[in-house]
């Protein structure tokens, strides 16, 4: 819960930064912008190695102890990388699907943070008859056929890195087989509540997560299959990231075919050179690909998709992180990413930012939406940890449920305001630019 | 079973500064929306999108999946929300290439659907099943080349399918059936064509054709499910649907085998027996009402992309009017509220000639008879699909030329006209086409 303090202190960042007559250089702007993205992928790695460790740990050790650390270390790893998902959109080295930057680092967000996942696919889960599900990876010996549109089989007798990299998205978008929310299932186990909370029967109550027993680790006869798949998911979770973070790096490669080391942020940068020079992006390209991409972050990726969809329809299966209960930390820490590159901070280093060059009507404005905004988070925050986790929140007789809905009319706000902030920066955006 | 958002949001907005027609514009809402209209698009995009599984199963908020089917999402037959394709990117048949089926009908269809089923697979092939139920069948086509000689001596190659089914499920078909391969069309400005009124409709249709220019036209008369009238056709190749969510049911149910308020049962038929007898989903309905109405909100409210009327088009519209491609081609109508809409269709029922009659009657639609198609929107869903790019109810045309060369029966004079115009002229006229 570290970020939890942090939404807090948003008055005091906001005093700090420079009036808005002074103007300031793009360039410092960009600057900055890759510093917070830089030192934010680090945490992402560091958090995840621990995350790795853990579950190391908890291999070799598969005690009752070992389990709960790990899941702590995952709920820790999520802070982090909750942040960098505001790099995300951006065509930059998260998510870049075409060019260069999709090519020199692999587009892996779909490895790593890939959600809503069919956890059918990879251990047993209960259906609605209350019946094991079976045919999965972890219950099958020799070829896997994810099934879906031309999925491809794979051999499963040893749960490896290939293996489960072929598997993800093999046969569709919801064949999900790595990353952090197919740890969080192995972890957690199912958090299921049937239709839709009507008829409410086989969910695990107001306060908890999935509760996948300690033998499944232990005297089930998959339970040595569970533990590995934990070891190559952490495993690959890590030098997923270090692939991505590879792209920030300080260390800028002086050839970018070869090795892409630090290739996107020379190239947000102006600072490439010699055969790799024509891949620098003009700064308006930049300045456009960063803030369409914050405000689609914000209002149609965390305000639509995650929380409208999740308190509309309204059903466990539409919350982020629907095996751990960690829905609440996934939509603080998603907003704080947004937050720390608006403001130009991160963990109280304070640097020169796009807000800089907001006029103070509009920063007033933007103050008290976010004011607003962190108020309703804060409130979500506190019934989860104390009466009812965001599962709960949502449901339509929820007092909860009202602020749910009204945090997301006021991200959408946030988002929309966005357009005026980017005019602000020189570049026009229209309201289709950020939102999809 | 799921799927992920990195396949919602896409990043490729921004590669180049300069404004262009983006594949994004096929999904981005009307801009007039208030918050809880923006939460029913957002809920209806969100089943449009998110992949159905089968009953029983831990989602239940999305299962119900068949048991006969051929696919499991809306978006995957309607890419984009643009239109679907013949082949996939490996050159297979794509699943979104619809088989419909019927028998000959020379006497009464049924008051309901406008045709008679073939009596052991139904309207419509499925191939896809769930456990224990076989698929139908799979389409396969192979085609007839015939070359067109157009002015100038240039010679242009057509290829006219020939439709087949293989790996039969249930049996040999009847030796009456009747089959049509149809692509889905592109979800442009459905919300706007339901606000055409029907004496506007009307007032083009000329079923005797009096005025003598050989082009007749006729409305569809339909059966609607949601009033149980008979309504004015405005939806699918032979305007068989009346209104978007009569369309939208429609679809869930022959492609997806969803039940709903408006095809509440199954769509096995009685010579299907383990189509019958699997489990069925948990609700009275896969699809309640309030999610078929979001659905259908989101596709009504989706933006139509707007065309530059520079010169380029000027130009080509005048040819088009000149050649009577508009006398059915429709290009503009003010609703009655007051917006001036350019479908560049009449949404009325024109005899295509022998060569693209498919023999399929559908209401008032004889088997040579198709609805005039809507043509905004071409160079978007050319974008999206690229060499995968077709026209025509089978997607038979490979280009806009080729297309307009298979149309005969009431359009034959317009086609031969065109066929006569200089080049540089028919090149004008395309290039306007591609741009709309």
């Amino acid at each position: 819960m570290k970020i939890y303090l942090k939404v807090l202190c948003f008055s005091i960042i906001l005093n700090t930064t420079v009036s808005s007559d002074e103007k300031i250089d793009t360039t410092t702007i960009i600057g900055n912008y890759t510093r917070i993205a830089t030192e934010n992928y680090k945490d992402t790695i560091t958090d995840a190695i621990n995350l790795e460790k853990a579950i190391n740990n908890f291999a070799n050790n598969p005690t009752e102890k070992n389990l709960i650390k790990s899941k702590k270390s995952w709920v820790n790893a999520r802070e982090s990388y909750g942040e960098s998902e505001i790099f995300r959109l951006s065509n930059g080295p998260i998510d870049a699907e075409q060019g260069w930057v999709a090519k020199a680092y692999g587009s892996l967000e779909g490895q790593i943070n890939a959600w809503p996942l069919d956890e059918n696919m990879i251990d047993y889960t209960l259906d609605a008859d209350g019946k094991k599900t079976s045919g999965n990876i972890i219950d099958t010996k020799g070829i896997f056929d994810p099934g879906g549109e031309e999925s491809r089989a794979i051999n499963v007798d040893t749960i490896t890195i290939e293996s489960i990299t072929a598997l993800n998205e093999n046969g569709g978008d919801a064949n999900v087989a790595t990353g952090y929310h197919a740890i969080e299932f192995l972890l957690w186990g199912q958090d299921q509540d049937y239709s839709n909370f009507m008829k409410d029967g086989i969910t695990n109550g107001a306060m908890k997560a999935g509760e996948r027993p300690l033998s499944d680790f232990t005297t089930d006869p998959h339970a040595q299959r569970r533990l590995s798949y934990l070891k190559v998911a952490a495993s690959k979770l890590v030098s997923d990231l270090k692939k991505v973070a590879s792209g920030w790096s300080l260390d800028i490669s002086d050839n970018c075919a070869i090795d892409a080391k630090g290739c996107y942020r020379g190239a947000i940068n102006h600072k490439l050179t010699g055969v790799d020079a024509k891949k620098n992006i003009t700064q308006k390209v930049v300045l456009r690909q960063i803030l369409s991409g914050m405000g689609i972050f914000i209002k149609s990726e965390v305000a639509n998709e995650r929380i409208a969809v999740a308190v509309l329809t309204p059903s466990e299966e539409d919350e982020p992180s629907c095996f751990s209960d960690n829905t609440h930390r996934d939509i603080a820490s998603a907003y704080q990413g947004f937050k720390n590159v608006l403001t130009g901070n991160y963990k109280g280093l304070q640097g020169k930012s796009f807000l800089d060059q907001v006029d103070i009507k509009t920063k007033d404005k933007i103050a008290k939406l976010m004011h607003t905004i962190e108020e309703k988070i804060d409130s979500i925050d506190k019934v989860a940890t104390t009466k009812a986790h965001f599962d709960y929140q949502i449901r339509p007789d929820h007092p909860q449920a009202r602020v749910i809905v009204k945090l997301k009319n006021k991200m959408r706000k946030l988002g929309d305001i966005m357009l005026v902030v980017a005019k602000q920066n020189g570049i026009d955006l229209t309201s289709d630019d950020v939102t999809n | 079973m799921k799927q992920r958002y990195k396949s919602l949001l896409t990043t490729s907005a921004f590669f180049v500064g300069s404004a262009f027609l983006n594949a994004a514009d096929l999904q981005t809402p009307i801009s007039s929306l208030n918050d809880s209209q923006i939460d029913t698009f957002v809920l209806g995009k969100s089943f449009f999108r998110v992949p159905w599984v089968e009953a029983p199963s831990a989602t239940t908020a999305r299962d119900g999946l068949g048991p006969l089917f051929s696919s499991n999402t809306c978006i995957s037959c309607h890419p984009k929300n643009g239109k679907g394709s013949v082949y996939n990117n490996k050159g297979h048949i794509d699943r979104s290439l619809v088989t419909r089926l019927s028998i000959k009908s020379s006497k009464r269809v049924d008051r309901k659907i406008g045709f008679i089923p073939e009596p052991t697979y139904g309207s419509q092939l499925s191939i896809n099943s769930v456990h224990g139920v076989p698929y139908e069948g799979k389409p396969t086509r192979s085609y007839i080349n015939k070359t067109v000689l157009l002015s100038e001596n240039r010679k242009i190659t057509l290829r006219k399918p020939i439709y087949g089914i293989t790996n039969l499920g249930y049996g040999a078909l009847s030796k009456d059936a009747i089959l049509s391969q149809r692509v889905p069309p592109a979800l442009i400005g459905l919300g706007l064509l339901e606000q055409i009124s029907d004496s506007q409709l009307l007032d083009s249709e000329d079923i005797e054709d009096k005025d003598g220019d050989g082009i007749s036209g006729k409305a569809n008369r339909v059966y609607s499910p949601e009033t149980s009238a008979i309504e004015i056709g405005r939806y699918n190749w032979k305007a068989n649907a009346s209104k978007v969510k009569h369309q939208v049911a429609g679809a869930m149910s022959s492609d997806m085998g969803l039940t709903s308020p408006l095809y509440p049962t199954e769509n096995c038929t009685y010579n299907q027996k383990e189509c019958l007898s699997s489990p069925k989903g948990r609700d009275i309905f896969d699809v309640p009402t309030r999610r078929l109405d979001a659905v259908s909100f989101y596709l009504k409210h989706l933006k139509v992309p707007t065309v530059v009327q520079d010169k380029h088009y000027k130009d080509g519209l005048k040819i088009f009017k000149q050649i009577a491609c508009a006398s059915c081609h429709i290009p503009t109508f003010t609703l009655d509220s007051g917006k001036i809409i350019h479908p560049f269709s009449d949404l009325l029922l024109h005899d295509m000639g022998r060569d693209l009659a498919d023999g399929r009657v559908e209401f008032q639609a004889t088997g040579s008879e198709f609805r005039t198609p809507p043509l905004w929107g071409i160079s978007i869903y050319k974008q999206i699909l690229k060499d995968r790019v077709n026209f025509l109810h089978d997607g038979r045309a490979r280009t806009i030329e080729e297309a307009i060369l298979w149309h005969s029966g009431e359009a034959k004079q317009a086609k031969e006209s065109f066929m006569k115009l200089p080049q540089q002229k028919q090149k004008v006229l395309i290039d306007f086409l591609e741009r709309l």
